[in-house]
């Protein structure tokens, strides 16, 4: 049980460290484990594990960003404009929340603009006479001549 | 790849380099030549310990060997670690940076007791 909920936090480190180090971390958090038994070496060992964490996730994300950023701008110094897919590399947490939040704030306009949109009448020419057809009030020209439409 | 600068050295990659002075060894083994030599003030975690290692990987001043099983803990193979003379060459020029700060620390009567 121990070992799946470390196998998923692995998961917070990059793709590529993932790919290259996963296993041997997994293997190193097998061997602490059988070798650190009892209660308070098992909470020491969480308590390592998740300083350790904190610790190495960030610095991994940091270290691999100025590598891509270079990469890409040597690219595009040589020839024309490209495009670039990212795809190995995992959003970062701090990407991913800002993403939810982006997200959050895109539907809650789109819902109130929605509920605060429907009185509005469109522009259109033909939403125009539209407007004018059911309008059952009389004009100023009808009233001053006297035909009001829809009087008998 | 990611590049993370060796000046200053860290003490994380500092410590994994003394401890494969001696002999070659695998990422746990490294993990407890390291705690033992700092009387269990350092345990690398596993982020760290691979992340140092990846960098000292990179700057070709430790070197990967082929994949073999520890007969002391069981029969999974695993990847070991050698020091390479350039790694060599660093630890020992830390090692002097480290001791000329030390003769000026005795110089200035900083130290107490039994230091070398």
């Amino acid at each position: 049980m121990s070992e799946k909920i470390y196998a998923c936090l692995l998961r917070l480190f990059p793709s590529h460290f993932r790919e290259a180090y996963g296993d041997e971390a997994l293997q190193l958090f097998r061997d602490r484990t059988r070798e650190e038994k009892g209660f308070f070496h098992q909470v020491g060992l969480w308590l390592d594990l998740l300083a350790d964490l904190a610790i190495s996730v960030p610095r991994q994300y940091r270290c691999v960003r100025p590598a891509l950023t270079g990469t890409v701008v040597q690219q595009r110094l040589g020839s024309a404009p490209a495009f670039f897919v990212l795809a190995d590399e995992s959003p970062g947490p701090e990407a991913l929340i800002f993403g939810c939040v982006l997200s959050m704030i895109a539907l809650s306009t789109f819902s109130i603009l929605l509920s605060h949109g429907g009185n509005h009448r469109p522009l259109s020419a033909s939403g125009y006479q539209r407007g004018r057809a059911t309008d059952s009030r009389p004009s100023t020209m009808a009233r001053a001549t006297g035909h009001v439409p829809g009087d008998a | 790849m990611p590049k993370r600068k060796l000046d200053p050295l860290p003490s994380a990659a500092f410590q994994i380099l003394l401890a494969l002075a001696d002999e070659d060894l695998h990422g746990y083994g490294i993990m407890r030549q390291v705690a033992e030599q700092t009387e269990n003030r350092m345990r690398l975690g596993p982020g760290t310990l691979y992340s140092s290692i990846q960098t000292l990987l990179e700057a070709k001043l430790i070197e990967e060997l082929d994949q073999r099983e520890d007969a002391k803990l069981g029969q999974e193979r695993r990847r070991y670690y050698r020091l390479t003379s350039g790694g060599r060459k660093l630890a020992r020029s830390e090692a002097e940076r480290l001791a000329d700060l030390l003769r000026v620390a005795r110089a200035k009567k900083i130290l107490r007791g039994d230091y070398v």
